[in-house]
């Protein structure tokens, strides 16, 4: 393994972090980052009060600040906790929504790291260079790592997890690492553990002979797992201090709410589903719609020219590759609802340096001597990917491919045009001009209850007026928020009824509707 | 030698794979999908303007605020179940074929015909060969009178949006919707939830202008709703001094007949579901008579 850093990811670590940081306020709020951002200040409370009295191992004192959001453990509310408390309370930064989100960025940026390191360790830099551009592209995972939720981070700790197990081959250090790499996993949410699965494969396959004819008894156990075993459960428990007191009964809470989640509606091909869920091969049709193309083609030419380089390497593809296919498959087995690549995140680290490593040894497998070529082709393979990210910015859960034919030909299709409840920016826009200097009771459909809580964050972060009042009642407000979400069986219906309303305001992706403001009175 | 000529064919093939995909972002980008109804096909909608207009799913958007005039209803709200397929004639507008799924639930019951054909847009014409003219509640819910009861007292549901508001939450609701049963999904009226100590529901429903040989009360409760220690759903039906009473624990749709009950008057239904609000309570009133 090469081992010194190369200062060639600075610049891509500087444009990451600008597109990540760079008008973050912008990015709608998610139906469930109200929960966690809400969760993350209770935790950042624990710490900044509990040295009065040192009252952290305190039963009364614990509940009153983790009870809240107890069904998710604490490693990504931390993060965004740390942003909150570093960003908002030390450094003033507003509004204050913004920095639970900065947590989670920093988590990309680390992630980013990560991606490009272990490339350019195993393969090579120039596959690091295109992993890390292919990985920042991506327009749903920017998304996701733009907004104070779990799901970003649970593919962050899954990485992360699986690099600690290949450097522990050759690395002390790294073995400890693997344990807490696996602790911060288990302690983000349920389905990261998952990852666990492709790493005791590639173990077994890459020691199968000293397991099973040596019988080597190193090889039967080794320091990797002892250091998960010994460490990650711990870890687990430590940072989550909800599981302190009563530990049995919260654990067993904890693991009934998910095998026992409710059903999630989502849109898929004409059909709304939530029991019976939608086929198993929805997670990778969703996969083939919202990646960008180049990022697939490269991926799947690998089997075409990828050549192990000796016997003693530890099959680093094959550990990427089986990396990928199971953090697909725990959604392949129940499969997913939401935005259709939300909990499948994980699989998007491992995807881009599959699809860098494509492209990299195809440049130098194709031995093209003119280097203006040979780069010039490199850079026009990115183009579409990137004029794809920019034209749906900030709306990144509206994207589909070229193969899709874009949001429109997702549309056509019979696919969800957006994530569900998401409060845009711009109808904070519409609102602040709108309703400067009248109050302004303001309804939303079909899914009203979801927009209670967004509104009162951004009015709090005074990104929204205050004369904004949302009301459940239609019949009395002033404005009506249709958010065209085919999941909503009523939806349809809806439109139809409000067909002879004024449309005040739509909001259009690629000229599909997102939502439109009517104006009732 | 074999992983260069291999790199080589990658090479031209990401090429005109790269061109095609900034072509495509272009052209879709441009592309003005379906921007209007064709003429021809205007005229023939407007020529039937008293039929209702079965348009795909993802035209709905774009052509329900454009022409408000025409009865326009989303496929994928209309053909969720065969229950729904109450009308005796419809129009379909598409532009990509027939979906299987109205080809399928209407293979028995219609007769088809395509009408029109321009510019990529079809036009077909569905008549019936039920042998009955069936009409249901849950087709016109406007028409009916919901009252709530709390501790004896009545008060008016209001109607907005085809959605009577029962309670203080958004989810205290009375709206047509589908429900997942055992025997299958199926549109009906929802009235989940309808619980709370001393609460039940009066639901008025009007004496239909047409005489119909049977009614029948059609009730369930939802998968999602199962609860088996629960109390029964207690539905009392009126009409003048004749009166029953249908408690409902099953997770199947059930047709209970009506004998005696006039449809041109007016029922009664008082519906309970006694301090248990979980119930995810549907019915439906099913109007029958045979074809002429």
């Amino acid at each position: 393994m090469k081992k010194k850093f190369n200062l060639i990811i600075i610049p891509i670590l500087f444009l990451y972090a600008f597109m990540l940081f760079y008008k973050a306020e912008t990015v709608s709020i998610t139906d469930d980052a109200r929960y966690y951002m809400e969760a993350a200040k209770n935790y950042s409370s624990y710490f900044t009060e509990g040295y009065k009295g040192f009252r952290y191992f305190d039963k009364n004192f614990i509940d009153r600040y983790w009870m809240f959001n107890n069904e998710h453990p604490s490693f990504a509310k931390l993060l965004m906790a740390g942003g909150y408390l570093f960003f908002h309370k030390l450094l003033g930064v507003n509004p204050e929504f913004v920095t639970f989100r900065y947590g989670i960025s920093i988590m990309a940026l680390i992630l980013l790291l990560f991606i490009f390191d272990f490339t350019r360790r195993v393969f090579s830099l120039k596959a690091a260079v295109f992993a890390s551009l292919f990985f920042i592209f991506l327009p749903r995972t920017f998304f996701h790592a733009r907004v104070a939720t779990l799901d970003f981070t649970v593919g962050a700790a899954s990485f992360i997890f699986v690099y600690s197990y290949y450097r522990a081959f050759t690395s002390k250090f790294w073995t400890v690492m693997t344990g807490i790499t696996f602790g911060l996993a288990l302690a983000t949410k349920l389905n990261a553990p998952f990852m666990v699965v492709p790493v005791v494969i590639h173990y077994l396959i890459i020691k199968r002979e000293d397991i099973f004819k040596k019988r080597s008894i190193k090889a039967l156990f080794p320091r990797q797992f002892i250091s998960m075993l010994i460490i990650s459960m711990p870890l687990f428990f430590m940072i989550w201090p909800w599981m302190w007191h009563d530990t049995v009964n919260r654990m067993s809470n904890y693991i009934s709410f998910h095998t026992k989640h409710y059903g999630i509606l989502m849109y898929y091909l004409g059909e709304i589903y939530r029991e019976p869920r939608p086929p198993f091969t929805a997670p990778l049709v969703m996969t083939l719609m919202t990646v960008p193309v180049m990022v697939l083609f490269f991926s799947a030419v690998l089997p075409f020219i990828y050549r192990k380089k000796d016997s003693s390497e530890n099959s680093p593809l094959m550990l990427v590759t089986l990396a990928a296919l199971f953090s697909v498959f725990p959604v392949i087995i129940s499969p997913v609802f939401y935005s259709g690549v939300k909990l499948f995140q994980p699989l998007f680290p491992f995807l881009a340096i599959m699809a860098g490593l494509g492209l990299a040894l195809t440049l130098e497998k194709a031995e093209i001597k003119k280097r203006e070529i040979k780069y010039g082709f490199a850079v026009l393979i990115f183009i579409p990917q990137i004029i794809g990210f920019i034209s749906v910015s900030p709306n990144h859960l509206s994207y589909y491919n070229e193969i899709s034919g874009g949001t429109k030909g997702a549309l056509i299709h019979g696919m969800e045009r957006h994530y569900y409840d998401l409060f845009y920016n711009d109808i904070s826009t519409y609102f602040n001009e709108k309703c400067s200097k009248q109050r302004c009771d303001v309804c939303v459909m079909p899914n009203g209850g979801e927009y209670i809580y967004p509104a009162s964050i951004l009015k709090k972060g005074k990104e929204l007026t205050n004369n904004f009042r949302y009301i459940s009642n239609c019949e009395t407000a002033d404005y009506l928020i249709l958010t065209h979400e085919y999941r909503w069986e009523s939806y349809p219906h809806l439109l139809k009824q409000l067909k002879n309303e004024k449309a005040v305001y739509t909001k259009k992706e690629e000229e599909v509707p997102l939502f439109t403001i009517f104006k009732l009175k | 030698m074999k992983y260069r000529v291999i790199s080589r064919v990658i090479i031209a093939f990401s090429l005109i794979l790269s061109v095609w995909s900034i072509i495509t972002f272009f052209s879709y980008k441009r592309a003005n999908l379906y921007p209007a109804i064709p003429e021809e096909i205007l005229t023939v909608l407007k020529e039937n303007s008293n039929t209702e207009v079965v348009v795909y799913n993802q035209l709905l958007d774009k052509f329900i605020l454009k022409y408000p005039s025409l009865d326009l209803t989303a496929y994928n709200e209309k053909f969720r179940q065969t229950n729904k397929l109450d009308m005796h004639s419809f129009l379909f507008l598409t532009v990509s074929g027939l979906p299987d799924k109205v080809k399928e639930l209407t293979e028995n019951r219609y007769k088809m015909e395509k009408l029109k054909s321009v510019k990529g847009f079809e036009l077909y014409g569905f008549q019936d060969n039920y042998p009955f003219d069936e009409f249901l509640i849950s087709s016109s819910i406007a028409k009916l009178t919901v009252f709530m009861f709390s501790n004896n007292v009545k008060k008016q549901a209001s109607f907005f949006m085809q959605i009577f508001n029962t309670g203080p939450k958004e989810w205290h609701h009375i709206y047509v919707s589908k429900g997942s049963f055992d025997n299958g999904n199926m549109e009906m009226i929802n009235a989940h939830p309808i619980g709370g100590s001393g609460s039940y529901l009066e639901i008025i429903v009007p004496a239909q202008n047409m005489k119909y040989d049977k009614i029948y009360f059609r009730h369930a409760i939802a998968i999602s709703g199962k609860c088996p220690l629960c109390p029964p759903v207690v539905t009392e039906i009126e009409q003048e001094d004749k009166k029953l009473t249908i408690k409902t624990v099953a997770y199947h749709t059930e047709d209970y007949e009506l004998e005696g009950f006039d449809s041109d008057k007016p029922l009664k239904l008082k519906i309970s579901t006694e301090n248990d609000g979980k119930r995810h309570f549907f019915f439906d009133i099913v109007y029958r008579k045979e074809k002429q």
